[in-house]
């Protein structure tokens, strides 16, 4: 669906100049469900952002493999507008297009009703939880019916447990709509209840890519699985340990040394 | 909603009702003059004397004018300056001193210089009245437009939204409340400067009416004017609320709680 080569970003010139990908090269293919694993700061979301089209390259290319390849976006906070009901709120997307009133009323109605909040069509933002929040933030992505979904770490404000209930959620809507999904996130556990393919991303770089062999379909119990637990030791492995974070000294290092 | 009204409503009654007995109660202990500190009763009849004669009507009919229309002008002069000045950086780096500056410079002081140029009609009074509402109303107004988080100009980018789209289903609901804060700011302050303007010239308004009661030591109608006033004032905030109430509904209630 998507192919990218030798993707690079970077801003500013001279002594200012700020790599922020290096050389990415990835490809997506339809119906896949791709997690992208990076910390805060290593260029998770201005990937997404490359992908989406909201910023340009410095050089390497993004191939769509579909003439008007459509995309939704789901964002790290919901971002739904508090002044419009939930309805208003999943059919901006298609009022932006120009679809006509009854229509766009329908769709919406399809697209809450698939992410199980047919009830909440009239409720404002404000009186929705953070869970529910984010998932009218997935149907709005989800009403054009797009052929690729973009999610920047939508679960990442979540509390743990509703978190878990999120993934399993999402795994469901997947498995009933098909889409194709890039997902971003830090949560190796995340990833992997999730997951096709996992592609570590540190400081702009791809590091290495994980083929994901949990059997599906996954639910509550794969996160108690032994294939689970291996395969979140092996991604750990795989990710560096930051130099430059600062530490807390043990007790036998001397913390003052300067007297 | 009703419910809320109708408390708002007793709460209103309540207050006038205290400030009433109040002014009685000081006439009934200090039992000052007339002249000086006439009772509500003086005040009351001093009413009915000046409108069955017809000799209010048209005073408070050019004072309302000189203020919606002056408060009208400002708030549109506000929005159609706002937007340009929050959207065009260098323009708002270059204007908004000046704006600052010039909403605290007391522009009353300008009335009598706007007389002078525009004579003793009600312009001068209407451009007073706009002018002191237009400067604090507009940089609310920048506020407002200045009030939308980042998240919400990503969406609109992602969702492809053009330039009228993002203007009309994103940056003009988030200033709404912004637009109304100068909004309600300006109503009391377009009647002060409706009644200033008058206090320079005119044989019309309520501010002449101030300036002959004051002359002729006609306290009881000095009273009349100024509650007169103040009634309009209170009339134009609630409505100013009412209108708010109706654009921000229950997402603003809930931002007040």
């Amino acid at each position: 669906m998507i192919k990218v080569d030798n993707l690079s970003l970077t801003y500013g010139r001279g002594d200012r100049r700020v790599v922020v990908l290096r050389d990415l090269s990835f490809h997506l293919n339809v119906g896949e469900f791709v997690t992208i694993v990076g910390r805060s700061g290593s260029g998770k979301s201005t990937f997404l952002d490359l992908i989406m089209g909201l910023i340009q390259p410095t050089s390497g290319t993004i191939e769509r493999r579909k003439k008007n390849l459509s995309i939704g976006y789901v964002f790290q906070r919901p971002a739904l507008l508090p002044w419009r009901n939930v309805l208003r709120n999943i059919y901006l997307p298609l009022q932006i297009s120009g679809i006509s009133r009854e229509d766009r009323r329908r769709m919406a109605m399809e697209a809450l009703e698939k992410v199980g909040m047919g009830y909440a069509a009239h409720y404002l933002p404000f009186q929705l939880s953070g869970g529910m929040a984010q998932r009218v933030a997935i149907a709005r992505a989800l009403v054009q019916d797009p052929d690729l979904l973009l999610m920047d770490e939508p679960f990442s404000a979540l509390d743990p447990m509703l978190r878990e209930n999120m993934n399993v959620n999402l795994l469901r809507l997947w498995q009933r709509t098909g889409k194709t999904i890039l997902f971003v996130t830090h949560s190796i556990d995340e990833a992997l209840i999730l997951s096709d393919r996992i592609v570590l991303l540190e400081e702009g770089k791809f590091l290495k890519e994980f083929e994901v062999d949990i059997p599906r379909p996954r639910g509550y119990e794969t996160f108690r699985t032994e294939r689970f637990t291996e395969l979140n030791r092996i991604v750990r492995a795989h990710l560096p340990i930051q130099p430059n974070m600062p530490r807390i000294p043990s007790e036998d290092e001397d913390g003052v040394s300067d007297e | 909603m009703l419910r809320n009204i109708f408390l708002k409503g007793l709460g209103f009654a309540g207050f006038m009702l205290s400030i009433w007995l109040a002014w009685h109660l000081i006439i009934s202990i200090f039992a000052p003059p007339a002249w000086l500190f006439p009772s509500p009763s003086m005040v009351y009849q001093r009413f009915t004397e000046l409108w069955e004669v017809e000799a209010l009507q048209p005073h408070l009919r050019i004072t309302a004018t000189e203020i919606v229309i002056g408060y009208l002008l400002g708030i549109a002069g506000a929005l159609l300056s706002g937007y340009p000045i929050s959207q065009i950086r260098l323009l708002e780096k270059v204007l908004t001193p000046y704006l600052i500056a010039a909403n605290s410079v007391p522009l009353v002081a300008f009335a009598p210089l706007l007389i002078l140029w525009l004579g003793n009609g009600i312009e001068a009074k209407i451009v007073v009245a706009a002018l002191i509402v237009f400067f604090p109303a507009t940089i609310s107004t920048i506020t407002g437009f200045h009030a939308q988080s980042p998240i919400y100009k990503r969406l609109m980018r992602s969702l492809r939204a053009s330039k009228l789209q993002r203007f009309l289903y994103l940056e003009l609901p988030s200033a709404v409340p912004g637009i109304l804060a100068g909004m309600k700011i300006g109503a009391p302050l377009a009647v002060v400067g409706a009644v200033v303007g008058e206090f320079l010239g005119t044989g019309l308004g309520l501010g002449h009416l101030i300036l002959e009661a004051n002359g002729l030591m006609d306290t009881p109608q000095l009273f009349v004017a100024i509650i007169l006033l103040g009634m309009i004032g209170i009339v134009f905030y609630m409505l100013i609320m009412a209108l708010e109430q109706i654009l921000l509904g229950p997402w603003h209630n809930k931002k007040r709680r």
